[in-house]
Parts: C-alpha cells; structure tokens; sequence
C-alpha cells in the first residue's frame, strides 16, 4: 500500500471513529430543534422550521442549575487548588518528623471508595448544620478531591531542580515566597491537570448533590436535568425536543471554557503526569 | 532534605489547612463506617451494637450476591472494551503525520468528556427508547424486526449500558494514551525501520512495551470506577428491570438511602472497600509495567 492510500485509509477510520463518537451529540442537536410532530415524522431531517423556543424555554429552566454548578465546581476547585499545593509542598520540600506516616495517610485515602463513605458523611455534614447549603456541597467534594491532587503535586514538586531552592533559600525567601513565585511558576501542566481532573468531577458529580440537598433552587446541572422531567411535566406533555434542547444548552458552558482553553485542558490530562 | 533540618511548625502550618478538610470529611466518615458497619441504625437515632450481625444479614441475602454476578457480567463487557479502545484510538491519531488533522482528531475524541456525563446519560435513555435513535438506526439498516425497548428488557440491559461507550475510542483513557505514545523515543522507531520491522511488530515489540504503564493505570482506573459507579445506572434503570442491573454500590445506596439500613449500607460498602483493595493489589502485583 502506497503512503497516500495509507494515509487516507488512516483519516477514514479516524473521521467514522470520530464522528461516531460524537453521534449521541449530534442526534442531540437534531432533536432539540424540533417539535414533536417533526420528530415523529421526520426523526433524520433537518428541522424546519426551526422551533427556537425549545432553546428558550430550556434555558429559562436550567439557567439556576447552570449557575449553582459553576459556583459549586469552581469553589470546589479552587479550594482544592489551594490547600492540596500547600500540603504538597510540606511534603516535598519541608522536613518533619513523621513525613512518611502522614504521607501514607494521605495516599491510602485514594483507596476509599466515595461510596462507602456516602452514609457517614451525609449525616456528618448534616449535623454541622450544612444539609442543603452550597457549603455542604462545596467543601466534601473539595476534601474528596485533595489525596489524588496532593499526590499528583508531589510528585511533580519532587521533581524540580534542587538548586532552584537553595537559590531562593539563600535570598532569604520565606516558605510561601518559595511556594508562590518558584513553584507555581514552574508547575503549570500539573495545575492544570489537577484543575481539570478536578472540576470535571466536581461537574458531574450528581449523587452527593442529590442527598445533601432539598431545594430546588439549590440544584446543580445533573440534578436539575434528571428531575426536569417532572419539572416540565414531560410524562404528560412529551416534548422530546425540548429535553433535548436543555442538554444542549447545559453542555454549552464547559464547551465554552474548553475552546477558550483546548490548549490547557489538553496538555493537563495528557502532560503524562498520570501514570503509576 | 533542606540543610536546616526538621521543621515541624512550618509544615503544620502548610498541612492543616488539607488535614482540617480531610478530617472533617475524609478520615471521620471512614472511621463512622466501619463503626455504623457494626450497629443497626436508621440515622434518626435507633442505634444498636449487632457485631457482625449485619455482615451475616447481607451475606445471606441472595440479592447481594446477586448483585456481584450482575457487576461481573458488566465488567466483563466493559474493561476489555475500556483498555483497548482508547489503546487503538491513541494509536490511530498517534499515525496521523499531519499535525492539524491529528490536533482536530485529538479535539473531537475528547470532547464527550466536556460535556456533563448525566447529558450523555439521559441522551442514550432517549436514544434507546422504543421511537429512539437506535431503533430507527435498526429500521434504516432494514433490522426493524430487532427494535425493542433496549432497557427495559433483562437480557438487553446490561450490553445495552456498556453499549453507551460505543465507539469506546476516545475519552481521558485516550489522552493517557497518547501521552504514552508521544513520549516514545523516536530511536526507538528509526531502529525498529532500519531493521525493517513491519507495523504490527513495531506496535508489539516497542510501542505496546513503552504505553504498558498506562495500560495499567487505565486497567486499575476502570476496575476501580466499575466496583464504584452506580450514578449512571441510578439515572437509567435503577437497577431494572427487576434487579437486572443492580450493581453491588447501588445495593448499598438503596439500603441507606430508600430503606433506611444505614448499618447494612455500611457493611456493604465495607466488603467494597475489601474487593477494592484486592482487586488493587492484584492489579499492581501481577500486571507488570515494562522495565
């Protein structure tokens, strides 16, 4: 087989592959603009016309849990940000009686499945008076989140050149000087990866949204988009379309943030930090 | 080692504010389990030491073994389908010479993860519907007579559910992937050319060898997401039709959050950490990363 056939061989295989991946998505998007004369009548054609008030109509009704997510996930990353580097930092570069215990500690958490912990949890969280509040979900999934960060942190830390400190220590830089303007500079790709890993969690974390929370107005996109349903009234009023037009809109943010940042997110979950 | 020693203090200062969260919400709910594994409670407040009361109840309960056969059957679909399928995927795009097509490949192999999984979830419910996508696929391809209600049926359900993943190509395994893939020396390939070796053995010989390691972070990953998961069956069947996909972790959820056995609940979740933890073990001990 010639280069070019091969090569051209390679972009078919690769162009079903990719378009099958993405059907549900695309079948997704036919659907949410139409109405359901249209789809039972012509499910593989084009809308039209167009029913642009499928889009409204769901964006009325999502745009609370699209907002309770972005406060929720974004908190919950940034949190976990924050106190995962500094814990990793004690462990790469401060000595302390102890470290290899409590490092131990904090890596036998990743064995823990989230599911055994679900019952005891939820009735701590209740009982620190945070059932259905934004802080009741924020801060569990923050604490989830730190042992896979921390280790991930570590180890790129562990990494760094030695005489980058001993630099900075002889400028008489403080810990958090250190930490702040040598570290962070340089760890980019694995902040970004924690960040991403993190966030994309927190996103599509729907069961300790479902038992820690009771209002409505507190419902994060994947709780809000499995109890749209009976929000609608979808069993009586069938409205395939519109359910359609509401997955579309709610994938929408994180789309965005993708394309503004495809670079970051990319090199995050690929910069071959996860690995053993 | 830093030349001034041991410095505890600083260190405390730099860990409390992760050992605070973790306590709070890590460490203490895990000690909670174990201890409610070991009581009969409802959490509003029945609360009474039974032993290992609570461990004989579930293991004699036909269900709860059941619900082991039903995650045995969906791992046998779904890992296999989980390690290779990013493993081909990455190694397709890996091929591509031009850089433009391989970083749109990369784009649109990835971007289901962007978008919120209950989407993909609830969009595959209506795909697999009686009018549903799927079946009118069956109708186009002439297959109308196989078109059926693909979830609500026990012999379909659990193909059905690992079906979901279809082509299986793309998604965060990828990228692991083709991290792996790209950090292969390229001396590595202009020996295996000089030597004349054909791809399948360039793949078998050096490029499997050197993506070994992620081979098994994505083997453990997946073992360990499937003892795990249960959101994305909770959403879609709830465990039906009957208990045809009535995974071990939503067995737990049910007991401690619809029937109100917060100590039954516990003692499964306790024999999922131990299958966890096993299952871990085996994995590092008996699959071997490249030298």
């Amino acid at each position: 087989m010639s280069r070019r056939l091969r090569a051209a061989a390679l972009h078919l295989v690769l162009g079903c592959l990719s378009a099958l991946t993405l059907f549900p998505f695309l079948v997704m998007v036919l659907m949410a603009g139409k109405d359901r004369a249209q789809i039972q009548t012509r499910f593989w054609g084009l809308p039209n016309p167009v029913r642009w008030e499928n889009f409204a109509t769901a964006a009325g009704a999502t745009a609370p849990f699209v907002a309770n997510s972005i406060i929720v996930s974004f908190a919950v990353t940034a949190i976990c940000l924050g106190v995962s580097a500094l814990a990793a930092y004690a462990f790469s570069r401060i000595p302390f009686p102890g470290r290899g215990m409590a490092w131990g500690l904090v890596i036998g958490l990743l064995l823990v499945p989230g599911v055994l912990v679900l019952v005891p949890l939820f009735l701590r969280v209740r009982a620190m008076g945070l059932f259905n509040t934004y802080w009741g979900m924020i801060l569990p999934q923050a604490a989830g989140a730190i042992p896979f960060a921390v280790f991930l942190f570590k180890n790129f830390f562990d990494q760094l050149p030695d005489d980058l400190f001993g630099a900075a220590a002889i400028d008489g830089a403080s810990d958090l000087g250190v930490l702040r303007h040598v570290v962070v500079p340089l760890s980019k790709p694995i902040v970004s990866t924690v960040a991403v890993l993190t966030l994309l969690a927190s996103w599509n974390n729907y069961v300790w949204p479902l038992v820690i929370t009771q209002d409505e107005g507190l419902r994060t996109i994947p709780l809000g988009l499995v109890f749209l349903y009976t929000d609608l009234n979808l069993s009586n009023f069938p409205n395939p379309g519109l359910e359609m037009a509401a997955y579309t809109v709610t994938s929408i943010p994180l789309l965005v943030v993708f394309f503004l940042a495809t670079r970051t997110f990319l090199q995050g979950i690929s910069s071959g930090a996860i690995k053993d | 080692m830093t030349p001034s020693g041991s410095r505890p203090l600083a260190a405390a200062a730099f860990l409390a504010p992760a050992a605070l969260l973790l306590v709070l919400f890590a460490y203490w709910p895990f000690a909670a389990a174990m201890r409610l594994a070991l009581y009969q409670s409802n959490g509003l407040g029945l609360e009474e030491f039974v032993g290992l009361g609570n461990f004989r109840a579930i293991l004699r309960d036909p269900l709860f073994w059941h619900t082991f056969g039903v995650l045995a059957k969906y791992a046998a679909l779904a890992i296999p389908l989980a390690v290779a399928g990013p493993l081909l995927g990455a190694r397709l795009v890996h091929g591509v010479r031009n850089q433009r097509a391989a970083s749109l490949y990369r784009i649109l192999l990835v971007l289901p993860v962007m978008i919120p999984m209950v989407v993909g979830v609830l969009i595959w419910r209506n795909l697999y519907a009686t009018d549903g996508a799927v079946n009118q696929v069956l109708a186009l391809a002439g297959l109308g007579g196989w078109a059926r209600a693909w979830l609500g049926d026990a012999s379909t359900v659990i193909p059905a559910l690992v079906f979901m993943g279809f082509p299986f190509v793309g998604g965060v395994g990828f990228l692991i992937y083709l991290a792996g893939f790209i950090n292969i020396p390229v001396s590595l390939y202009e020996a295996a050319k000089l030597d004349g070796a054909s791809a399948w053995r360039v793949f078998a010989d050096i490029e499997l060898p050197m993506v070994l390691p992620q081979v098994r972070i994505i083997l453990m990953l997946g073992i360990i997401g499937m003892v795990h998961s249960y959101e994305h069956i909770l959403v879609l069947t709830a465990g039906g039709p009957g208990n045809a996909t009535l995974v071990p972790a939503l067995y737990l959820f049910r007991h401690g959050f619809e029937w109100g056995n917060l100590g039954l609940a516990s003692a499964v979740g306790v024999v999922l950490f131990v299958v966890a933890v096993g299952l871990s073990y085996l994995n590092l001990r008996y699959v071997r990363t490249a030298p």
